[in-house]
């Protein structure tokens, strides 16, 4: 061969290189729903009864023990599915009986009485008894307890009064109490033989049990055959975890995942919601993202400041960018799901010449200078910009910082070093933050909202707790002590013919009672929410 | 012959004395590396406690459990516990997860090791041919082609080339999984077909910048007098390049794959992202975010020996490869 042969050669094998590139690129323009050879109808199919319902998620659970760490993955995973509690909520935030068959409250809200399921059995079949129960609970405000989230500690005794009755004596009388137990992971009754495996294999009384676990990839459950209730719909649930959205949804396209149980950044909802081979299902959380303004510094201690600024704010726009449309418009620090709910979103509509205007009477007149911090989380990242430009507009010179999520837990939230930040309160009924001393965003009217919170809950009836609650959020809004935006919404997509999903992320847990492969679930299921 | 005899046995002497001070040199490193390491972990602000039980829990539990996690003992006296547990290999249990720290690393590497080697491998064995491609082209007008192609090749990072590779071999066609990982314990065919694309992802770019270097390196051999005399000899390129100039090129491109693999540690944990694989990558971004401080101590310590032997290994090896280059760096 010549050497100018050769040459021609080589250009040829590189040309061929180059092509196979260029039709790699061609093949991503033209994502797989397009693909015919991939179409699949969208009905649900048969139910298969024998089937495995692979989750992607996005945080790997550090322990499995909930009652060691507030980490929400790990709730997720184990929380209703593998322990349980008395009381759980249903999808739509309603406290069903679980574990309590009945439950009764007397001496003004302060003693709650509980008739515990019989024939209930963990799953290494230990028989659930009232001791179980009163070591489960009383566990929780022991010395020494390392259980999360602040919830439950308000016990002073709990005492077996049978073999299956339970009584709970609270410190002081609490119409938030039976929920806090629904809804915190600090509610779930274990085994106490079991304790010392808690963190690798909780044994609980729920539908599913733990079978093994990859450390930073994934965890499997499985149906538990001794479960008191109807078997679980799918036989083995696996939670696999991606700190890498692009590859969750390359997992979702390519079927080694069948459900992605939350989507990080709402954007990628324009990949699936087309498709006939997916289903887009989306609803409420207890998630209030907000705008903390921190009332202690300077310009911000003003009342009128800070309405100026809710003024300034276009809600709508900001769900826009930073949720792609899904998610509600927030006034205050409530949801829907809570029984002392009030729409305040109007409060103070978008109107940035008023803004200005109270800004003028604050005497800021030439506005002044803002930092707002922002956390790594999606949301923050995308309203931060629009934000910035909006209460510019109104001439508050704003300029944004970036952190990671331990120095936002230490800098802002423990050190209360901070003007403003941009912050999911992801937790349920919280509004007991407004009146915690010392709280970081440092409202002036923390102790009389404390006073006025335990006033209402000392009431006699649940109207006139309600009615105390609101008065809260009124008092709150008025002061507009924080700016809140709009209410996360929980963003699931699954191939068509998964069934059983939850539909709204009113606790913490991903509710895998009725999650299955094709067939329908049962109408009481629909109704609870799923 | 007894001056010969002689200036061998002092190589032998200088040699060992070398490789003695090369051991010290390897331990100072290391225990500088540890207290920047230590050091830079523990001022990184966040307490763990806090992070443990999240932001409703009341400063007092917050402390409480600080103080558990012996936190809040002298930080000397936790740096001493922490390189004690470190030197005598007891790793002990992670204070978040309470789970064994030595078994998550192991089972992080049954990854990340075969991951990299497998990475390498396919960088050097593209790189050397692709490099003397280039160097046959050179002058002809297609080289302006390989050179933009190795231009692209280095500069697309390797998390862009797995998501190239993703969509076309596990999305389009269902070849390969699109992530995860298989343990060789289940399945050891599994396991290789989890790290084909991410060996591939990483080491396409690895060859990219390997070729670069070799593609200079082989310029200069090949210019070089005897590698001439083997022309005229009547070989040709190739087999002048094989015969004579591959050797002699072989220590600088030992020193410049052994750069490279540190690089490839940091490749590796961005393609583990990628690919949705559990290596050390992931246990490290993980730990950071649970602020589980010990296991980050632990697997950067871990990088930074490996990195320092994997250099003190190429100092070594050179003077196997080129025992002329002794007296140099000796």
């Amino acid at each position: 061969m010549k050497a100018r042969d050769k040459k021609r050669l080589y250009v040829i094998a590189i040309l061929g290189i180059a092509l196979l590139i260029g039709v790699g690129s061609y093949s991503i323009g033209r994502s797989s729903p397009t693909n015919p050879s991939s179409k699949t109808t969208a009905t649900l199919g048969k139910f298969q009864p024998n089937s495995t319902v692979t989750i992607g998620s996005e945080v790997f659970p550090v322990t499995l023990n909930p009652t060691a760490n507030a980490s929400a993955a790990i709730d997720e995973v184990i929380d209703y599915n593998v322990l349980q509690h008395l009381v759980e909520l249903d999808p739509k935030g309603a406290i069903i009986p679980v574990l309590a068959t009945s439950w009764k409250v007397s001496k003004n809200n302060q003693v709650y009485t509980f008739q515990i399921r019989k024939g209930v059995r963990f799953s290494n079949g230990d028989p659930l008894t009232a001791q179980d129960v009163v070591f489960s609970m009383n566990r929780v405000f022991a010395s020494g307890s390392t259980y999360p989230y602040g919830k439950l500690f308000d016990v002073s005794s709990v005492t077996a009064q049978g073999p299956y009755t339970v009584s709970v004596q609270l410190i002081q009388p609490s119409w938030e109490w039976l929920f806090n137990l629904a809804a915190y992971s600090n509610g779930v009754i274990i085994d106490p033989k079991t304790v010392g495996t808690l963190a690798t294999d909780p044994i609980g009384t729920g539908p599913y049990k733990v079978v093994s676990e990859v450390n930073n990839y994934s965890i499997t459950l499985t149906r538990n055959q001794r479960y008191y209730g109807p078997s679980a719909r799918a036989k083995n649930v696996i939670f696999r975890y991606f700190s890498n959205p692009s590859t969750e949804d390359a997992a979702l396209e390519s079927g080694q995942i069948q459900v992605i149980d939350n989507l990080g950044t709402p954007s990628e909802v324009s990949l699936f919601k087309d498709s006939p081979r997916y289903k887009v299902i989306t609803g409420p959380t207890n998630g209030k993202v907000q705008l903390t303004l921190n009332n202690s510094y300077g310009p911000l201690s003003n009342v009128l400041v800070r309405r100026a600024i809710a003024y300034a704010t276009d809600k709508k726009a900001i769900i826009q960018v930073a949720s792609g449309g899904y998610g509600t418009p927030l006034g205050s620090d409530s949801v829907p799901a809570d029984p002392y709910y009030l729409n305040l979103s109007n409060t103070y509509t978008y109107n940035p010449t008023k803004a200005k205007a109270l800004l003028i009477k604050a005497g800021y007149s030439h506005g002044f200078p803002l930092t707002i911090t922002l956390p790594p989380y999606p949301y923050a990242q995308l309203a931060g910009p629009l934000l910035a430009s909006e209460l510019n507009a109104v001439g508050i010179k704003v300029k944004l910082s970036n952190v990671q999520w331990p120095l936002w837990i230490s800098q802002v939230f423990e050190g209360g070093n901070f003007q403003a930040t941009v912050i999911d309160h992801a937790e349920a009924r919280d509004i007991g933050n407004y009146g915690t001393k010392g709280y970081y965003w440092h409202y002036s009217g923390t102790a009389q909202v404390s006073k006025m919170l335990a006033m209402a809950n000392s009431a006699p009836t649940q109207k006139q707790w309600v009615a105390g609650y609101r008065a809260v959020l009124r008092k709150i809004t008025d002061a507009a002590v924080n700016d809140w935006l709009y209410i996360l919404p929980q963003i699931t997509v699954t191939s068509s013919n998964i069934t059983g999903v939850p539909t709204s992320g009113y606790s913490e847990s991903f509710n895998l009672s009725y999650i299955g492969v094709g067939g329908k679930i049962s109408t009481q299921a629909t109704t609870m929410g799923f | 012959m007894t001056r010969q005899l002689r200036s061998k046995r002092h190589l032998k002497h200088s040699l060992g004395r070398s490789k003695v001070q090369s051991l010290l040199r390897l331990t100072l490193t290391l225990l500088v590396a540890s207290v920047v390491d230590f050091t830079v972990i523990n001022i990184l602000p966040g307490s763990p406690g806090q992070v443990i039980l999240g932001t409703q829990a009341t400063p007092q539990k917050v402390a409480a459990l600080d103080k558990t996690l012996g936190l809040t003992s002298p930080i000397y006296d936790q740096y001493l516990t922490w390189l004690r547990d470190l030197i005598t290999m007891k790793l002990g249990r992670s204070y978040v997860s309470g789970s064994h720290i030595s078994e998550q690393i192991t089972q992080a590497l049954q990854v990340t090791a075969p991951l990299i080697v497998g990475g390498l491998i396919i960088g050097i064995a593209l790189s050397l041919p692709l490099a003397f491609l280039i160097y046959l082209l050179r002058e002809s007008r297609s080289s302006m082609l390989v050179a933009l192609i190795l231009d692209l090749g280095v500069s697309t990072p390797s998390f862009i080339l797995g998501l190239v590779l993703t969509y076309i071999f596990a999305i389009r066609f269902s070849a390969l999984p699109a992530s995860g990982f298989t343990f060789w314990s289940t399945s050891v065919t599994g396991a290789l077909r989890s790290l084909v694309l991410p060996s591939v992802a990483l080491g396409l770019v690895e060859a990219a910048i390997i070729s670069r270097y070799a593609k200079n390196l082989i310029e200069e051999v090949m210019n070089t007098p005897y590698v001439q005399a083997a022309r005229l000899r009547g070989q040709s390129e190739t087999q002048a390049f094989l015969h004579h100039g591959l050797r002699n090129i072989s220590a600088p491109l030992v020193t410049v794959v052994g750069l490279e693999a540190s690089g490839l540690l940091v490749g590796a944990v961005v393609v583990e992202n990628v690919f949705g694989l559990p290596g050390v990558g992931t246990l490290l971004l993980n730990a950071v975010q649970n602020r589980d401080l010990i296991i980050v101590q632990d697997v950067v310590m871990m990088a930074v020996t490996l990195v320092c032997t994997i250099n003190l290994l190429v100092d070594l090896s050179y003077k196997r490869i080129q025992p002329g280059l002794r007296d140099e760096i000796l």
